[in-house]
């Protein structure tokens, strides 16, 4: 079994590492040096997996090493203690690499920090606003007044009432960061939960090792800490459906009402914040919670148990009627329904949604944005489907080891824990939930991003089960050769391995995340040195290169000395601006010329527009 | 031995095993790999590819009939999952003519940069050939001295500059030099228990190595030989063996003309037209095919072996007699037409690394130690170093030129396998200075290797001057053979300010087609110097000797200091101002 593993990993690693370089020598003409441009999957590992055999048969037993090493192999601290170690080094852990993914630069702009910047993605805006409703104790604002048509910002809703599209999770996890200044503060705390929530899952299933292991490796991973320096649901649903696991972990070692109320608030947390990511994931633990209930004979403690875990999501859904009634006035219809139908008709769970008739009046609609989305054929959906699964292994630690793993899982599959294999089916659920979606995600995936830390859990599980197997067949170089290849894959993932000619998955990631930041920042700094006169209206003309940018970003109650607009000649003529806007001097921004001039005066232009000036120290 | 000493000694062999199919194998696989993707087409690999696409889109085994088809048909076997364009413009069906290489600079042209890969795909291909030599090595060592004897052979081998650049090309050096020993070794397995299925085996693992290249025909008498003095030892029974010999030799024959399809096979010696002296003849023009057997009894004899090949032996004889075109050779800044007997023992001088000559001395200082142990085992010995000692001096006595160290390379094995001996010990041994000086060189040997790779082919030692000395000892194959257009093509990437950029470049291969685009440099004519336009020149050593041409249009560069290099083998001038 673990031959045919092995194999398939080489397999994989050779295919990819000679299409590499045949790329290179066809387009290139050479191949230049051997890790120039490398694939940070296949390049570093292919060596690693070719001594695999040895490290597999070479006999070193653990007498051998005894009489090598003058210290102790032997641990004397208690189940408690190993716990409480666990956790300190796994939020260390955590804390660190959140810090340090912040500390990689942006690309786009000189100077500044990932962790220093932000928001960088639209959806950052709209979780941001619904944050500071909930400090202002609202769930809405009233709409923009004049002109509503060259305000409509990304993924909020701007009809009489002004709010985000999103369900009330997030904004809640955010919310007590916001008011003291430190919005990212709540990432990272779901980043420490998280990964401590997984080590103690997999110390329950596996042992103290794998728990730690399982930590660490959720600590670590790429795509986790990226995604804990932006202001995302993906922190709340994380901690809320690894706390529903953890609980039914300890419901698998017993039924009590008191771990099914808390699998219960941990669903309801996850659910607020990403539904259908909660609902699915939770689907495997709530048939086999069912199944719990019609084969053994219903006793009360299953039943109090139900109570208990259904009680945290009737709350749960009573708080999304309350925001459905609140903003769009239905307790049945969602802000995030709502705001599909009427500005991004196209971006819609379903397949050959391009075929969908569009209102080719209907000016609420972001067209570019909207354009954007294709028709989901099968073809594209299986295609996606791949990509969010390579994606959550190399965002995770790395497509070898997670697809090596993965494969022994399922060849195993009737040997492992039960527990697991409800991982698993968790993962699969996921992945199969967002199958009728058009895109693959950012990163190439990060609607299954909740699917990372499982993997690295079966992971965990898996290979210290191997290592326990190795070294009790006197094969301790397994672990080594292990241990090299989670340093290989950490190594890859967070640093240059040759400066100049490999980038660290980290920093591609911010690379993309942050890719429009620059343009953002032109355009502050026209603004900066422009001397506009104000109140003003800066209107933007965007390009179909701003697919993603957002430059709309004004906050209620809309009465700033400088309020952003679209510039959307089709609904208002530069006059009926005037007429609308006389209390505003109007100017006009090309984004694709990063010119700033008067909306009257088409012969003015600021130099400084063409030119920003250079940032001095 | 006791239970316990029996038992480390499997431990030990275990080991010794696991480190070379383990750490061993795999080092050699990478290293080769790379290499593989490193050095740009050579000037033969060009011809080999052509004559291999020939043979798998026409069964014709009529190109480069002075290489049996086996490694180059192998080679391109993966080409069948690639789209590759073919282009017989330039072919003749006589194969006197040599069409090899023009057949190859077509497939080039028609392949585009495809073709780049294409030959790489070629090289990986060949690969395994090594991995035989290796394992060859490991076993036969360690049989005769035990395991770590084996792995000290298989890291000669794994890291021996030579092997490893011919491992990762499409040529049939490796090829033949691996099955070689694999024969030999075959062969001591048939002696050591003689009968008809092994003599069977021994006859089909011959017939394979005589389809990788021709100078394994001598190990026909070779074999004869040792079969010869094998059976004059007591106790034997002379008629089977003999009769087996014969079988080995029949099955052996069966196998070479399978290789090429029984093509020709039995046609009469009288029928053939050939080209060289030998068998065709004297006459006045060496173009016209003679046939010194036609009209006489010998003619009327039916050749037990495929017309092309037979075509091969007669163009190759007629390399050496020198009627094809002038060969000529260089040795130590000297070129004449015709070669030295001694080429191939200066060859070793500079071309074997340090590391394995501080073996070889330690070697030679064990001998008088080791006597004793000689003589009791003096067949072992003969079969181990007869095959080398003859190869090497039948291929030093055809002296009609002297240009390729790669044509000993058949006898590396079998030399690292008799140095591995200073390497056994049995485990109550004390160990020996020629231990310590073993290991060091073993260490010498690896860290020489590593530190000129990937440019193993144009590997000298560190006491001929290294590889940047060595076009003033050695040229053609053994330190140009066109392997360094990539690293030109990334030092033109690395400075892209460099130009505009003069190329005088003497291998097959058209630079244009990797984006290689630099006119030549101006030519020297009647000894005067030409004036040299501003710039950056780029000029292959071979031309910076006047290789096979006489005239030496490049040679002036002598005079200049070379700025930079791509690879050892392209050396980069600069003219800063436009010279008289």
């Amino acid at each position: 079994m673990r031959v045919l593993v092995w194999a398939l990993a080489l397999e994989y690693a050779v295919y990819s590492e000679a299409s590499r370089i045949r790329e290179r020598l066809i387009h290139l003409g050479t191949t230049g040096w051997w890790i120039g441009n490398p694939d940070p999957d296949t390049t570093f590992l292919l060596p690693w997996l070719l001594f695999a055999p040895l490290c597999f048969l070479f006999p070193v037993s653990l007498e051998d090493l005894r009489q090598w090493l003058p210290w102790r192999l032997e641990t004397s601290l208690s189940p408690k203690q190993k716990a409480w170690a666990t956790a300190l080094l796994v939020t260390a852990i955590s804390l660190s690499m959140n810090w340090l993914a912040g500390r990689y630069p942006v690309p786009t702009v000189p100077d500044m920090r990932f962790g220093d910047g932000g928001p960088y993605i639209h959806d950052e805006f709209s979780y941001r606003l619904q944050a500071e409703a909930d400090l202002a104790g609202r769930w809405w604002w009233p709409g923009v007044p004049r002109a509503r048509e060259l305000f409509h910002q990304m993924h909020v809703l701007n009809e009489d009432r002004f709010a985000s599209r999103y369900f009330p999770g997030t904004g809640a996890w955010l919310a007590p960061f916001v008011a003291v200044g430190f919005p990212v503060g709540a990432s990272w705390l779901a980043g420490v939960l998280a990964a401590n929530l997984a080590a103690a899952i997999v110390r329950r299933t596996h042992g103290f090792a794998a728990g730690l292991l399982a930590g660490g490796l959720v600590a670590c991973a790429p795509g986790n800490c990226v995604i804990n320096n932006l202001l995302l649901a993906h922190g709340p649903t994380l901690v809320g459906i690894m706390t529903c696991l953890y609980a039914f972990r300890r419901l698998f070692d017993g039924v009590t009402w008191r771990w099914a109320a808390v699998a219960g608030m941990g669903l309801t947390l996850a659910m607020l914040s990403r539904p259908l990511t909660a609902a699915s994931m939770a689907l495997p633990f709530g048939i086999w919670w069912i199944g719990q209930g019609i084969t053994n004979p219903p006793r009360r403690e299953w039943w109090l148990g139900t109570v208990a875990m259904g009680a945290p999501l009737l709350v749960g859904f009573s708080v999304i009627a309350w925001q459905n009634h609140a903003i769009t006035g239905s307790i049945t219809l969602t802000p995030y329904s709502q705001y599909n139908r009427l500005y991004t008709p196209r971006h819609v769970f379903a397949f050959r949604e391009g075929s969908t008739p569009l209102s080719a009046t209907d000016q609420r609609r972001l067209t570019e944005y909207d354009d954007w989305a294709e028709s989901l054929t099968w073809k594209l959906a299986v295609t996606n489907a791949e990509k969010r699964l390579k994606g959550s292994w190399a965002w995770s630690l790395g497509i070898i080891p997670l697809g090596m793993a993965a494969l022994y899982f399922w060849l195993t599959g009737f040997r492992q824990a039960r527990y697991d294999r409800l991982l698993m089916a968790s993962i699969v659920s996921l992945h199969l939930a967002h199958l009728p979606y058009w895109l693959a995600g950012i990163m190439g995936y990060h609607y299954v991003f909740e699917s990372g830390p499982l993997w690295l859990m079966l992971f965990a599980g898996v290979t210290v089960h191997v290592i326990r197997h190795a070294v009790s067949h006197g094969r301790l170089l397994v672990p080594v050769w292990i241990g090299l290849g989670l340093l290989l894959c950490e190594a890859v993932n967070y640093l240059p391995i040759a400066p100049g000619s490999t980038i660290p998955r980290v920093a591609t990631a911010i690379e993309q995340i942050t890719h429009a930041a620059g343009r953002y920042e032109r355009f502050r700094r026209v603004i900066d040195v422009a001397a506009l006169e104000l109140p003003a209206v800066v209107l933007v003309q965007t390009s179909p290169a701003d697919l993603h940018a957002e430059y709309v970003r004004n906050r209620p109650p809309f009465d700033a000395p400088l309020l952003v607009g679209r510039y959307r000649p089709e609904v208002y003529s530069d006059q009926a601006l005037r007429t609308i806007f006389p209390d505003r001097k109007l100017y006009l921004y090309n984004t694709e010329s990063g010119q700033l001039r008067p909306l009257e005066e088409s012969d003015f232009s600021t130099d400084a527009a063409r030119h920003p000036p250079e940032k001095t120290p | 031995m006791s239970l316990r000493a029996d038992d480390a000694h499997k431990r030990m062999n275990q080991r010794c095993w696991l480190i070379v199919v383990g750490v061993l194998l795999p080092m050699q696989t990478l290293l080769t790999v790379w290499l593989a993707c490193r050095d740009s087409p050579t000037s033969d690999e060009m011809a080999h590819m052509a004559a291999g696409v020939r043979i798998l889109h026409q069964r014709d085994f009529g190109l480069y009939t002075v290489n049996p088809p086996l490694p180059k048909l192998l080679a391109v076997l993966p080409l069948l999952a690639e789209d590759v364009q073919v282009s017989w413009r330039q072919y003749d069906a006589n194969p006197a003519l040599r069409r090899e290489w023009n057949v190859g600079q077509d497939f080039m042209w028609v392949n585009g940069t495809r073709s780049l890969w294409l030959y790489t795909v070629a090289r990986w291909t060949c690969i395994p050939w090594t991995w035989l030599g290796l394992m060859v090595c490991y076993l036969w060592a360690k049989d005769l001295y035990g395991p770590l004897a084996g792995v000290a052979a298989a890291m000669m081998w794994t890291f021996s500059p030579a092997i490893l650049a011919n491992s990762a090309l499409i040529t049939p050096d490796i090829p033949a030099a691996a099955m070689a020993v694999t024969i030999l070794y075959r062969f001591r397995q048939y002696l050591a228990a003689p009968d008809w299925r092994g003599a069977i085996i021994t006859g089909i693992v011959l017939g394979i190595g005589e389809l990788t290249k021709m100078t394994l025909l001598l190990l026909y008498p070779l074999l004869a030989v040792l079969m010869a003095i094998a059976v004059l030892k007591p106790g034997r029974d002379v008629a089977k063996q003999i009769g087996q010999f014969f079988l080995c030799v029949l099955v052996s024959v069966i196998v070479l003309n399978a290789g090429y399809l029984f093509e020709g096979t039995g046609a009469t010696l009288g029928s053939s037209n050939f080209y060289s002296e030998s068998l065709g003849g004297p006459r006045d023009d060496w173009d016209t095919p003679g046939n010194r057997f036609r009209g006489t009894a010998l003619g009327t004899l039916p050749v037990p072996l495929p017309m092309a090949y037979l075509t091969g032996i007669d163009l190759q004889k007629r390399d050496f007699e020198g009627h094809w075109r002038p060969m000529y050779s260089y040795l130590r800044g000297h070129q004449q037409l015709g070669g030295w007997w001694y080429y191939y023992l200066y060859c070793l001088l500079v071309k074997v690394p340090v590391g394995t000559w501080l073996i070889a001395i330690a070697f030679l200082a064990t001998l008088r130690c080791q006597r004793d142990e000689v003589a009791e085992n003096r067949h072992e010995a003969l079969l181990l170093w007869l095959a080398p000692i003859a190869l090497f001096a039948f291929v030093s006595s055809q002296t009609g030129f002297s240009r390729y160290y790669r044509y000993v390379l058949p006898c590396a094995p079998f030399v690292l396998i008799g140095l591995s001996r200073i390497f056994a010990t049995s485990w109550s041994q004390p160990r020996r200075w020629w231990i310590r000086i073993g290991s060091a060189g073993l260490v010498c040997l690896i860290i020489e290797s590593l530190a000129v790779y990937p440019h193993s082919l144009g590997f000298v030692n560190v006491v001929a001057g290294g590889p940047r000395a060595g076009h003033w000892h050695l040229l053609d194959s053994n330190v140009d053979w066109g392997q360094d257009l990539y690293h030109l093509r990334d030092w033109m990437n690395q400075h892209p300010g460099r130009r505009p950029l003069f190329l005088a470049y003497s291998g097959v291969f058209d630079p244009r087609v990797m984006g290689i685009e630099a006119p030549r440099p101006p030519e020297q004519r009647d000894g005067q110097v030409p004036p040299l336009p501003m710039g950056w020149y780029a000029v292959s050593v071979n031309h910076l000797h006047g290789y096979d041409d006489p005239a030496g249009p490049f040679t002036y560069f002598q005079s200049r200091t070379p700025q930079d290099r791509a690879g050892y083998s392209i050396l980069i001038y600069h003219v800063a101002e436009m010279t008289p």
